[in-house]
């Protein structure tokens, strides 16, 4: 069923005032998915490396656990070093974020447009629309004019120069057509203006959702390039999370007996913290730096 | 990180609550929504061309 001009004008202004809630929703939900992929690929990483270094400690010493001399130490100086790698991940997805961010807000903007353009659009129409039916007016203006001036060009012809009808007044509606013929040619070019206008207003639109569409992907790329590079951070060696830390290998023939000889909290530190904590570092100077720039 | 609420279709969600997939749910739904409003104004618009 066709609907009344009122009807399109009254669906355009609940698009209009649904547009924003939906815009707004839209861009929030979005940033927060963005965030709990950060939030939720880094608990995975780091919970990969607290594993990794709950592994070591027992490939160094098994019996090394609450209440073994040192163990209060060793957990605070792992808590520290964990805080710190997390840390360095949170930089990192900051920087993927922030970039996230940004075509968000493009799109917000992107997105209030189009919703202007259509109702651009709308009004365009009813220009053209109207514009049109001053024509038509004129149109009949101009037809009654005509016959008038049939009628004046009769009664002049009738009557000669005795006549009792003033030449003036002859002189003055041929004037008036004149004015009207001009009238109407420039009608006809605020149509075609009006016209080009709708039609740039189409393209613009186009382009728009061409924009929006590609920001979308582009959202999507970054976010996958994000998860990535949180999971390649740090990495010894292989692109996988580091299953477990590997047993000096000159522990690999020691007994357990052997081993508990040995201060376990200052082996730990000496060959997983410490190594640990240069990565972190070489990290965050090298690859975290020159992404900020 | 707090991601806090956000109000859709008469209910409220909360973000910090939702898992990865139904935040990812929510979303194609504004989007899609989205998308049919503007559709269905272009539709009308072009009925009147």
């Amino acid at each position: 069923m066709e609907l009344t001009d009122q009807e399109k004008c009254e669906n355009l202004m609940k698009l209009y005032n649904e547009s924003e809630g939906k815009i707004k929703a839209d861009a929030m939900v979005n940033r927060a998915y963005v965030d709990k992929v950060s939030e939720q690929t880094i608990n995975e990483k780091v919970n990969a490396q607290m594993n990794s270094i709950k592994t070591g400690i027992y490939n160094i010493n098994p019996k090394f656990k609450e209440g073994s001399k040192n163990y209060e130490a060793t957990k605070k100086i792992v808590s520290e070093t964990l805080s710190n790698y997390e840390q360095a991940l949170i930089d990192l997805s900051g920087f993927y974020d922030g970039k996230i961010e940004q075509l968000i807000l493009r799109k917000v903007e992107l997105e209030a447009s189009l919703v202007s353009a259509i109702l651009n659009d709308e009004y365009l129409n009813q220009n053209i629309a109207k514009k049109n039916m001053q024509k038509e007016n004129d149109k009949v203006k101009k037809s009654v004019k005509d016959n008038i001036r049939a009628v004046l060009e009769k009664i002049k012809n009738r009557r000669n120069s005795n006549s009792e009808v003033d030449p003036k007044m002859i002189a003055n509606l041929l004037d008036q057509q004149e004015v009207a013929i001009e009238l109407d040619e420039q009608l006809s070019n605020n149509i075609e203006k009006t016209v080009k206008d709708k039609n740039d207003n189409k393209d613009f639109m186009s382009k728009v959702e061409r924009e929006i569409s590609l920001i979308d992907d582009e959202i999507e790329r970054i976010n996958e390039r994000k998860k990535n590079s949180i999971y390649d951070a740090m990495e010894v060696g292989g692109k996988e999370l580091t299953p477990n830390i590997k047993k000096p290998r000159i522990f690999g023939r020691i007994t357990r007996f052997f081993a508990s000889r040995f201060n376990t909290a200052k082996v730990v530190e000496s060959t997983i913290i410490v190594p640990l904590n240069e990565r972190i570092e070489a990290f965050k100077n090298n690859e975290l730096s020159s992404m900020k720039g | 990180m707090k991601l806090g609420t956000v109000v859709y279709s008469n209910k409220i969600y909360n973000l910090d609550d939702m898992s990865l997939d139904e935040m990812k749910g929510l979303l194609r739904d504004i989007e899609d929504d989205k998308n049919q409003s503007i559709k269905d104004a272009k539709n009308m618009l072009k009925n009147k061309d």
